[in-house]
């Protein structure tokens, strides 16, 4: 009995995206234009019912199907496990809520947007899906191509030169990655993961760090950490909004997904803990303090993707059970409100025309996007009713060796609220009656709504119920990763952590009114703080690959 | 516009250019090449036509070839779900290899066409 | 000392020196072509055993190459390929927008 799920999972974006070009020359109308965006909502939303309807059984055995009949080490392997199920769910749901968001905001070529979009699902789809190590580059290479062509579909001034920066950076992780397999290729002669795992740890130790290497550079350029994060900031705010949203919310993750499969495999070396526990430490809190220093809306969602990332890398650095769970819930919690964050600065954008938040002046004239907006702020704050709050503390529990690390993290804290609070200040407070700007005239329309409402939805849900999700997905799905089954409690109403959490909000309130008074001098700073050239990043690039090889040699 | 040697080499290559594509894609399961190369070799015929009598014609067949390619796709997906009605898994070793390659090579030899044309179009004179 | 995965390596290692140091836009997305050749050529000499004999296998061949690394290296060449396309494609785009190819004098209106 063959299962068919996991080939049916990719091929559906991709014969609908085919649809939709061949009936391209024929459909000339504006209203038989319409057809093309409803076949790509059919063919974006089956993967996400079938994918529902399958939980009953990814919960008991591994769904495994091998391309074309042959034996299992040697065949290219597609499965679906616990671990699998919770990436795969979570980016069928963003994928169709950002599509339905998008059918309103793209304003040109928009046969070729839900073509390139759909490949991109294709792509990422087949990342999460599949367990052999060259079948996940190829994956891993359409959805970053398709993804280099949406950047530059936006309609901002900038994008064509971020996407070209993006696609240079993009290809040298690539090419260390292709470096990486070929080194463990030529030394095992394997290809498959689960075959790989059992081989090497009988390897020499330099050729286990050269391997290591290599994957990493190619793993951190696409999870954005830095030095290797310059290329996000331009790219997620020059895109358009629904892309943007996707960008953030899964394209970002697949480097950690890779991370998680390849790392687990059995690599020993001394000093990888501390190391990931400095770079995420360093992640969180350089992208928090650069994103003091800027007005634009969408560089501020983006520098705030870094530090949560940072936040993710500590979670996952102790590689024990509960930091990987808090981990693998902060991934699933940070897709749901930075879409719904960059969906509502989408909204705000569309229906005031700029993307300076001193010039947005929006009052109480959307009241749909502030209620969802405000939502979402508590979110990543860590506000105890809503989804960021679990994940945060479960981190935060699994940080009990390292002090150091849990008080910088909660600096980190202090930092994202008072971004947010920014944001809510200058867009939807201050409203300057005198300065003539005009303030929007209605709220954004009704295929714009939906998404957002869904998703703050989704956010009340994963924070106020952690334990439907956390015994049912998250937990079978760290056990298929680390052993050591593990269980945890949360309390939902503890006024230990509320009053943690109020005083918290209270610093960064303190530190907004620090930023305000000073508004004047942001523009000097940022302007000196800033790297323009794309020479300078891949030199430090390489510098960064350097100095952590020649880190862990000294340490082994 | 276009020099004189350019368009006579042309006339008188090209018939030899498109058959060596048609065989490099037709004999792929046996000898080194295949559906890719062949298409390449076929679009690299498409090219030296644009070259040799100008760009004026190219783009009226953008939307054609776009689909050439499309279909390309869908054919891939069906003649590859054939495989499935027999109850086997998706693409398995029934001897479809060669349909398989003439179905790529025409893709191939669309979409790169396609992409050159989408380059050339910025080097009109007008517009 | 000269075998196909040092050469390799070293051609990766210019491609990624030309995309430091250079200026103009196709020269950059001429050392990125140069640095997949490197990995493509370090790839397919994995494979390679002394005395091998080319893994056709009709005739009578008894010491075949490796070839899986092949196998692979021709899908990596199709995505190499696209890859060029779309930079080319977003070079001309980038010209006939801004009138120069100099990676430094692209200014973009950034707040």
């Amino acid at each position: 009995m063959i299962d068919y799920e996991p080939v049916l999972i990719i091929i559906t974006p991709v014969i609908a995206a085919s649809i939709i070009s061949f009936l391209s020359p024929f459909l000339k109308t504006e209203r038989t234009k319409k057809i093309q965006k409803y076949i790509a909502i059919i063919g974006l939303s089956l993967p996400f019912f079938y994918l529902i309807l399958l939980y009953p059984t990814v919960s008991i055995k591994t769904i495994q199907y091998n391309m074309g009949g042959w034996a299992t080490p040697y065949a290219i392997t597609l499965i679906i496990d616990p671990f699998n199920y919770t990436f795969l769910i979570i980016s069928s749901l963003i994928t169709l809520l950002a599509f339905i968001f998008s059918m309103k905001d793209v304003k040109k070529a928009k046969a070729k947007f839900s073509f390139f979009f759909l490949l991109m699902v294709a792509g990422i789809y087949g990342v999460f899906l599949s367990v052999d190590l060259f079948n996940i580059y190829v994956f891993f290479e359409l959805c970053v191509i398709t993804s280099y062509i949406l950047v530059t579909l936006g309609d901002q001034k900038g994008s064509l030169k971020a996407a070209f920066t993006y696609l240079i950076l993009g290809s040298i992780a690539s090419l260390f990655f292709l470096l990486g397999i070929g080194l463990l290729y030529f030394n095992t002669g394997a290809l498959n993961i689960f075959h790989l795992s059992t081989l090497v740890s009988k390897l020499d130790v330099t050729i286990q760090l050269a391997v290591f290497t290599f994957l990493f550079g190619a793993v951190a350029v696409k999870a954005a950490l830095p030095p290797f994060h310059t290329w996000l900031v331009d790219a997620h705010s020059t895109a358009p909004s629904a892309v943007s949203a996707v960008l953030s919310g899964i394209t970002v993750k697949i480097g950690l997904y890779i991370f998680l499969r390849v790392f687990t495999m059995g690599f020993q070396l001394q000093g990888m803990t501390e190391f990931l526990l400095i770079l995420g430490v360093v992640a969180a809190l350089g992208g928090v303090i650069f994103a003091l220093f800027e007005w634009d809306i969408k560089r501020l969602l983006a520098y705030s993707t870094i530090s949560q990332m940072g936040y993710i890398v500590v979670g996952l650095a102790t590689f024990s059970a509960i930091g990987v769970a808090g981990g693998l819930y902060h991934i699933i919690n940070h897709a749901v409100f930075k879409g719904l964050l960059f969906l509502c600065a989408g909204a705000m954008i569309y229906r005031t025309g700029t993307k300076d938040i001193r010039k947005h002046n929006i009052g109480t004239t959307m009241p749909v996007t502030l209620i969802t907006f405000i939502i979402a702020a508590f979110s990543i704050a860590g506000v105890t009713p809503f989804n960021g709050s679990v994940s945060k503390s479960i981190i935060e529990a699994s940080l009990s060796n390292h002090p150091l690390v849990w008080f910088f993290l909660l600096l980190t804290c202090i930092g994202t609220i008072t971004i947010f609070s920014k944001i809510l200040y200058y867009s939807f407070l201050k409203t300057a009656i005198h300065n003539k700007i005009k303030q929007p005239s209605q709220e954004a329309p009704f295929s714009m709504q939906l998404p957002m409402v869904v998703l703050a939805f989704f956010c009340i849900i994963l924070g106020a119920f952690p334990h439907i999700w956390l015994d049912n997905i998250i937990l079978p799905a760290t056990s298929s990763i680390i052993g050591g089954y593990t269980t945890i409690q949360i309390k939902i109403f503890e006024p230990m952590t509320i009053l943690k959490d109020w005083l918290l909000i209270g610093f960064g309130l303190l530190l907004l009114k620090i930023v305000i008074s000073r508004a004047q001098y942001i523009d000097k700073i940022r302007k000196r703080i800033v790297l323009p050239n794309l020479n300078i990043k891949v030199v430090m690039m390489m510098f960064a690959l350097t100095l952590i090889l020649s880190l862990f040699k000294f340490l082994n | 516009m276009t020099s004189k040697i350019v368009q006579t080499t042309t006339t008188i290559i090209l018939p030899f250019l498109l058959l060596f594509g048609v065989y490099v894609i037709i004999f792929g399961h046996i000898s080194p090449g295949g559906g890719f190369q062949g298409g390449m070799i076929l679009a690299g015929a498409a090219m030296l036509i644009a070259l040799a009598y100008g760009f004026d014609k190219l783009p009226r067949f953008m939307s054609h070839l776009q689909s050439l390619e499309a279909g390309g796709v869908l054919l891939f997906i069906f003649v590859g779900s054939i495989t499935v009605l027999v109850w086997l898994p998706f693409l398995a070793d029934l001897h479809i290899l060669p349909i398989l390659n003439i179905i790529v090579g025409i893709k191939v030899f669309a979409g790169v066409a396609l992409i050159y044309i989408f380059i050339a179009r910025w080097e009109l004179p007008h517009d | 000392m000269i075998n196909g995965m040092n050469i390799g390596i070293i051609l990766f290692l210019i491609g990624i020196f030309g995309m430091m140091t250079n200026k103009n836009i196709i020269k950059i997305i001429m050392s990125l072509t140069v640095a997949e050749n490197g990995v493509l050529i370090f790839f397919i000499s994995i494979g390679y055993v002394i005395g091998g004999q080319s893994p056709i296998i009709t005739s009578d061949v008894t010491n075949p190459v490796d070839p899986l690394p092949q196998a692979m290296m021709i899908t990596m060449i199709v995505i190499s390929l696209c890859l060029t396309a779309l930079s080319l494609t977003i070079a001309a785009w980038i010209f006939h927008k801004y009138k120069t190819l100099n990676v430094e004098d692209i200014i973009d209106d950034r707040l």
